[in-house]
């Protein structure tokens, strides 16, 4: 069988642009000149026409339920308390309907129905694509988790972030290219969510706990504590003279000239990071549409990256699994939404102001949804209590906006409950795949040969769901 | 798109588009996921004679004949199987398909039934002999030496080599490659002016017989070994390996004593099987143990051996045969499952095995004193399991009704449905099959209890099911009756044949979510016990394997789909290289075998991949560019000759002596040519493909690291034992390799600087260029430190050089030195003044109450020393938000009051507990230095509000947050992030936490940091 050629580069050109071992070395020599190729976030074109330039994903993890904010279910409460016609397996025993607690109202030109604990994001519907059929394959945490973010339940695979930023590059070279913001420490599954895996380790998402106020804790030895920056400077040069010496018998070396342009670019770096995290710069009618809070803060923090050309932002609502209400729906649920609900909508209208919400991919959701039964007290599995709900790969929502997605669009729809997914289901892959497209790859066609495979972010899955794109 | 399942992975590959989409997209995968396990040429036998994984299979049918009629759905069998409607052929067996799916059939067959042509049963799409790395390697006779091969390839290309490099290069690059350290000035000089013919040949010999020799070829193994000290990399099991470190210092020592490569790869696979192996030789079993651990998914732990091996050993890409035949090298799916076989059938021994004695009475008493602990943890675990287990017993006998009710309904049901009911009623299967068990064999027996039970009319079973349920509960009692009737019955509930009395053994099989999770938490407490007594000095174990004592052959996974069975596959040797069913492995899991076959001399595989792994570290490229691929889709070798003359050279002649492959090597031209440009030859060969010169290297991250040490004087050679954390401040001067590598959380200047990930077999380190980089040169503390090291070391400009450079410095270097140093100011304004923390950070002294504190920032904690439990301060740590006591010493956070006024305190004191309680929680105090102790708490799996108001202080008064760890030492992690208030001013524990206060460097030590940045101290020629 014929070796498949590379669609989206040759081997040997991908070898050289992400800067791996001799290839890079060898194009430098042939370049014989200063050149940003051992950058492997130098920016670089998409291959295919692309509406999307970046990614914010807002993370619900823990995994929201559905049919308490996007997928309204009246037959919950006709059936409430009596069992429902329909038995999935999830993680845990689940018994009867258990209606949703919260209110829902009609928002935008279409009278979407939101939930009330959404309602300023659904001030915002008419830039949505809400997806009401999404599904997923495995009623647990971890693998959902790894399957929202890298496309497989198990193994070991980069991230969809690390997948852009090594397609894309990144815009800005004074700050990282993928950045994940979670206060107050790792969610579940910690640091495997934004790896690389087998590609670069450039291409690792930069973790921030955005509870963290001071730029020296949000990204490592960013500040300079040893001299002023005149000294710092002094140094600099003093380098810079140093290593032309050593070039001078050692032309044409492209790794050499790297390094040296690396030291400039960290300079500059310590100056862009100190002000892209700097949110006390706003003025303050964006810090009031935003409102107080970790939230508030990291969505702003998250709006100044962006714009600042980072390729993929990527927010947690918190450490652990904070959406994960097994019980107390009501209060958790509650709670959880009124800490976002104002902030999601600021980005969405700050983001759409300065026009960047066009060619931005705003995501939202969890790694799936939850069930519409109410789970069962178990022993050391919930707090013996009959009011919340388990987990449920079979149906949930997301909603993407901008990026070329179709605007005011509710697409597909769970059964009479909201157990499973029912009409125009969208499994995870087929979401990646479309993300994708509209970042300007074929999901088919993007991959990385290693271990002797060309391997895709959708494995051998996935299809592009040309009915969500305008 | 009506179905998905993971099954249909590899079947849409290499698929006919158009009119077979449908086959392909609606019918292929149902017939994957429901029909292959029976009917497939790899299911055990095809049932029905039928196969339906090809289209040759299909259109041919089965023992009934052809199964198709294009366009006549109703005439073709397979449409009426899957109906369901014909009462003598209902397929799938159990419940029908979705009626959705079965149209989607009938609509296929409707339109004729389109198949995709078959892409051929047999599966290598190449022969073995196609591919080079399979053929045997053949040395020329005529063959002279590595110089040949390289000039007649040069000379093809009208090329030539880069003259010899100069001696100070020579040293340089030898002293790199070989032990990862830069040479010392007097080592340079002393080469420079050794004019004996031989001087290079010695130098060669000198540093490979340096310790240091093991210590930086034993690291490019752990890359190939994935090795890591943590099992995984998650925050929530992110947990250290006890004796990790006896695995990392097994491979450093063997290859200081030249263990020859084929008894090195035989012992990391097998030396625990391999008779007359000296007992050090099991630490080498850490290769199968130490590499991550997928705590839902066994079958993933397994391909990660598989793959290590594979691609370390032999560089093949066998985990690529795991859903499917290879698709390019000739390794079927039986090859991957046949390593299963081997693989999956090891486990951890019950205790690992001694190493070395315990050598002092005190590492004794250690012993002693942890085992007392971890046998209390076991015992917390056996308890705990008691007690469900009994609870669990008595759950299942208020359900007596439902379980013979239920196997009374079950008797009619395949086993999927089974699985349904259960999953419906809400009930146990465990306990279901238990009980069906117990009646089949009453039934058996004729015993008389449950006689009118079995001669019962299935409608009558319902309602006899709750008599004979209250009549079972009436006589439940532990005391035997004097009535036989009456005893037979008790014998039911609590005879030992019961169904309903599990023995506590098989606890696991009843366990709900909650208790696995339970188990779970207390395994990890137990492992985390272990490692600490390890890392406390406990005579050191070899973290082995051993094999099942019943040896279980696996099956293929058809489509890799665990739960769809195919063709049995016992353990033998991969068929490329000669294995077959007639030389499957006999001794236990075939480690032993599988070790053989690999380092056999007939293997063409095993010396070509190390002798190019060497060679690929000596050069910065092997002559296979893909060092861990020799399949097709891998590269080429640039000289295939060169490479076959290694390997057999390697092999035969030097009996597998690494240290004398890499004599061969670097004694050769093309290792020994200068690294200079020449651009006549960069047209031809742009990527040195050739070797018309040596490559210049970037040193890797270990090497920066351990020569900044070296020449900042503070390299501390010290020689193995447990893992230090690298990122410690001030800085463990101990060589990088030594370090603590956590599995997916490296410190970030490791991740910055491409170190390997231990998530999986690394084939060669990436080379990136990233600002991150750079601001660890320009902003770390270790940097920092080691130019004051540096500075304080070198009185002038040339003794910096010869201390950082190993040499002297130009004229102009000086010049340049000596302006920077001149424009210098006498105070650098700081960028911000580094005002003064408040917070101290110890252990309070029991008799003095006096606060030591402690000396090292571990990253995100004050602690004892680098290693826990340290001394003087055992296991005690202060983090942000909280901490851990000592053993004995209790921890302190101390405030010292800036200012005088009223104070108040906020904050809450927590202690965690989990479902099972375990220690007895923290003790918490306030204590002022004006009016001693204010307030004390007791927190056990709870909490306490540590508000305290109206406090009068005075500038230079402290306060001390002070935890102990009551009479229990176990479980006393706790969160404390007191909040102090003066005046309108706040200090807050989390917010001002910080490791040492950076202490600006003066214009001689910047002078010392620029030197340790430049690109001569980075990159070696």
């Amino acid at each position: 069988m014929e070796k498949p050629k590379d669609l989206f580069w040759t081997r040997r050109e991908m070898l050289n642009r992400c800067g791996m071992g001799m290839g890079a070395m060898a194009l430098t020599a042939m370049l014989g000149e200063a050149a940003a190729v051992t950058n492997p976030l130098a920016p670089k074109p998409a291959p295919m026409p692309a509406k999307a330039k970046r990614v914010i994903h807002l993370f619900m993890n823990g995994g929201c339920s559905h049919v308490d904010t996007f997928d309204p279910k009246p037959s919950l409460a006709k059936y409430a308390g009596k069992p429902i016609p329909i038995t999935l397996k999830t993680e845990r025993r689940t018994g009867a309907a258990f209606p949703s607690p919260f209110e829902f109202k009609k928002f935008g030109t279409n009278g979407t129905e939101i939930s009330e604990i959404f309602s300023n994001i659904g001030e915002c519907v008419d830039d949505l694509c809400i997806i009401r059929s999404m599904h997923t394959d495995i009623p647990n945490h971890e693998p959902s988790l790894m399957m929202m973010n890298c496309g497989d339940v198990r193994q070991v695979r980069p991230s969809f972030g690390s997948w852009v930023t090594y397609g894309l590059g990144s815009e800005n070279q004074n700050l990282p290219g993928f950045i994940v913001l979670c206060p107050g420490g790792l969610p579940t599954q910690g640091n495997q969510n934004w790896r690389s895996a087998f590609l670069p380790g450039a291409y690792q998402a930069t973790h921030i706990d955005t509870r963290e106020k001071q730029i020296d804790r949000l990204i490592e030895n960013i500040r300079n504590h040893y001299t002023s920056q005149k000294g710092q400077r002094d140094q600099l040069d003093l380098l810079a003279e140093l290593n032309r010496g050593y070039q001078e018998s050692r032309q044409n070396d492209g790794m050499l000239e790297a390094r040296i342009q690396s030291f400039e670019l960290a300079y500059r770096m310590q100056m862009e990071a100190d002000d892209a995290f700097d949110v006390s710069k706003e003025p303050a009618h964006i810090v009031k549409m935003y409102g107080e809070g970790v939230q508030a803060r990291q969505m702003l923090i998250a709006r100044r990256l962006l714009e600042r050309g980072v390729r993929f932002v990527q927010v947690w609502h918190g450490a652990g699994q904070p959406w994960d209400s097994h019980d107390d729906i009501k209060s958790n649920h509650g709670r959880l939404a009124r800490e976002c609900d104002q902030p999601i909508a600021a980005l969405l209208k700050d983001l759409k102001q300065r026009g960047l919400l066009d060619d931005t991919l705003v995501i939202w959701g969890g790694e799936f949804g939850r069930t519409p039964t109410v789970e069962l007290p178990d022993l050391g599995a919930n707090s013996g209590m009959s009011n919340g709900r388990d987990h449920n790969p079979y149906g949930f929502s997301m909603w993407v906006a901008g990026g070329g997605f179709k605007r005011g669009l509710v697409y597909g729809a769970t059964d009479e409950f909201g157990f499973a997914a029912a009409e125009n289901k969208v499994h995870v892959h087929d979401l990646h795949a479309t993300l994708l497209n509209q970042l300007g790859f074929s999901h088919e066609k993007f991959t990385y040969r290693y271990a002797g495979r060309d391997f895709r972010l959708t494995d051998v899955h996935g299809h592009v769901v040309s009915e969500l794109i305008a | 798109m009506p179905l998905r399942t993971g099954v249909l992975i590899f079947a849409l590959a290499g698929a006919v588009f158009g009119q077979t989409d449908a086959f392909e997209t609606r019918i292929r995968p149902v017939l994957a996921a429901r029909c292959y396990p029976c009917h497939s040429a790899a299911s055990p036998s095809p049932q029905g004679g039928l196969s339906l994984d090809s289209t040759a299979g299909i259109r041919k049918g089965g023992n009934s004949g052809p199964v198709l009629v294009a366009g006549a759905p109703d005439a073709s069998l397979l449409i009426r199987a899957l109906r369901h409607t014909d009462s003598k052929l209902k397929m799938p067996p159990g419940k029908p398909l979705d009626s959705a799916v079965v149209a989607d059939f009938e609509a296929w067959v409707k339109a004729g039934a389109a198949l995709p042509a078959d892409r051929g049963a047999a599966p290598p799409v190449v022969s073995k002999a196609q591919l080079w790395s399979l053929r045997k390697p053949e040395r020329a006779a005529s063959a002279t030496g590595i110089d040949q091969f390289v000039l007649s390839r040069l000379r093809e290309k009208g090329l030539a080599m880069a003259p010899e490099a100069d001696r100070g290069t020579l040293i340089r690059r030898a002293t790199f490659d070989l032990t990862g350290l830069p040479p010392s000035a007097d080592e340079v000089a002393a080469f420079v002016a050794d004019s004996r013919p031989d001087a290079y040949g010695r130098l060669v010999d000198r540093l490979l017989a340096s310790p240091s020799y093991g210590e930086r070829w034993g690291r490019h193994w752990l890359d190939v070994a994935r090795y890591a000290d943590s099992v995984n990399d998650s925050v929530n099991a992110g947990q250290r390996f006890p004796w990790s470190y006896t695995y990392r210092d097994w491979v450093i020592q063997s290859l200081n004593e030249d263990l020859p490569y084929n008894q090195f790869l035989l012992y990391q696979l097998a030396a625990d099987r391999a008779p007359g192996t000296d007992t050090k030789h099991l630490a080498a079993l850490g290769f199968l143990s130490l590499g991550r651990d997928f705590p839902n998914s066994y079958p993933e732990t397994v391909d990660d051996r598989i793959d290590a091996v594979a691609r370390g050993m032999m560089g093949l890409t066998v985990a690529c045969a795991r859903c499917h035949d290879h698709k390019y090298d000739p390794i079927p799916t039986k090859d991957y499952y046949s390593f299963y076989s081997i693989f999956s059938n090891i486990r951890e021994p019950k205790e690992f095995p001694l190493l070395a004695r315990a050598n002092s009475s005190g590492a004794t008493g250690r012993q002693a004193e942890y085992q007392a602990r971890l046998d209390r943890i076991r015992d917390v675990e056996q308890q705990y399991r008691k007690r469900r287990n009994a609870e669990m017993i008595a759950f299942f006998k208020t359900q007596i009704a439902e379980y013979l009710a239920a196997s009374a309904d079950a008797a009619r049901l395949s086993n999927t449905e089974v699985e349904d009911l259960v999953r419906d009623r809400q009930l146990n299967l465990f306990m279901l099959r238990r009980w069906r068990k117990f009646l089949d064999a009453s039934k058996q027996s004729g015993e008389p209890v449950f006689q009118r039970w079995h001669a019962a009319q299935p409608e009558s079973r319902k309602a006899l099911a709750s008599e004979y349920a209250a009549m079972l509960t009436k006589h439940d009692q532990s005391e035997a009756f004097a009535d036989q009737t009456a005893e037979q019955l008790r014998r039911v509930l609590r005879g030992p044949d019961s169904p309903v009395d599990v023995p506590v053994e098989q606890f696991d099989s009843l366990a709900t979510e909650g208790d696995l999770n339970n188990m779970r938490s207390i395994r990890v407490r137990y492992g985390a016990m272990l490692a600490q007594s390890a890392y406390d000095g406990a005579p050191p174990r070899a973290m082995s394997v051993e094999d099942l004592p019943e040896v279980s052959p696996a099956h293929v996974f058809l489509r890799g789909n665990p739960n769809n069975p195919g063709a049995l596959t016992p353990a033998r040797f991969l068929s490329c290289l000669g294995g077959s069913e007639d030389t499957a492995f006999r001794d236990g899991s075939g480690r032993l075998e599988l070790a053989r076959s690999i380092v056999s001399p007939e293997n063409p595989l095993t010396a070509r991949v190390i002798v190019n792994r060497v060679w690929m570290h000596h050069f910065g490229s092997g002559l296979v560019r893909t060092p861990s691929d020799f399949g097709f889709r891998g590269d080429a070798p640039t000289h295939p000759e060169l490479l076959d003359y290694l390997a057999v050279t390697f092999r035969d002649d030097f009996g597998w002596s690494l240290k004398k492959l890499h004599r061969a090597i670097m004694t050769s031209a093309p290792y020994r040519q200068s690294s200079v440009d020449n651009e006549a030859a960069r047209r031809v060969d742009p990527e040195n493909l050739l070797l018309w010169r040596t490559n210049r290297r970037r040193l890797e991250i270990e090497v920066v690291r351990d020569s900044a040490l070296a020449v900042a004087g503070r390299l501390d050679l010290t020689p193995g034992g447990v893992p230090f954390p690298l990122h410690a401040e001030p800085s463990v001067p101990r060589r990088s390799v030594y370090g603590f590598i956590e599995r997916g959380r490296l410190p970030g200047f490791l991740n910055a600087f491409d170190f390997a990930s231990p998530d999986q077999h690394a084939p060669m380190r990436f080379v990136t260029t990233v600002p991150q980089q750079a601001l660890f040169y320009l902003n770390s503390g270790f940097i920092a430190e080691q130019a004051r090291h540096v500075a304080a070391r070198a009185k002038s400009i040339p003794e910096m050089y010869r201390a950082v450079f190993s040499r002297d410095p130009q004229q102009r270097e000086i010049e340049a030195g000596e302006r920077y140093l001149a424009a210098q100011p006498k105070e650098d304004a700081m960028p911000t003044a580094q005002s003064v923390s408040p917070w101290e950070y110890g252990t309070l002294n029991f008799k003095s109450q006096k606060l030591t504190a402690f000396p090292t920032f571990a990253g995100d904690r004050w602690q004892g020393g680098p290693v826990l439990p340290a001394a003087g301060h055992g296991k005690a740590s202060l983090r942000a938000g909280g901490g851990e006591p000592g053993e004995t010493e209790p921890v302190v956070r101390r405030w010292v009051s800036p200012m005088s006024g009223k104070l108040s305190i906020e904050g809450t004191l927590r202690h965690g507990q989990g479902a099972v309680p375990y220690g007895d929680g923290v003790h918490g105090r306030i204590v002022s230095s004006r009016h001693g102790e204010l307030a004390t708490y007791n927190v056990n799996g709870s909490s306490a509000d540590t508000r305290l108001a109206g406090i009068e202080v005075v500038k230079g008064d402290w306060l001390d947050f002070i935890v102990d760890s009551r009479k229990d030492v176990e479980n006393d992690g706790f969160s404390w992030a007191p909040l102090v208030k003066v005046g309108d001013k706040t200090w807050s524990a989390t917010e001002d936490f910080a490791g040492p206060a950076p202490r600006p460097l003066k214009a001689w030590e910047r002078y010392a940091q620029v030197l340790l940045q430049t690109n001569e101290f980075a990159f070696v020629d």
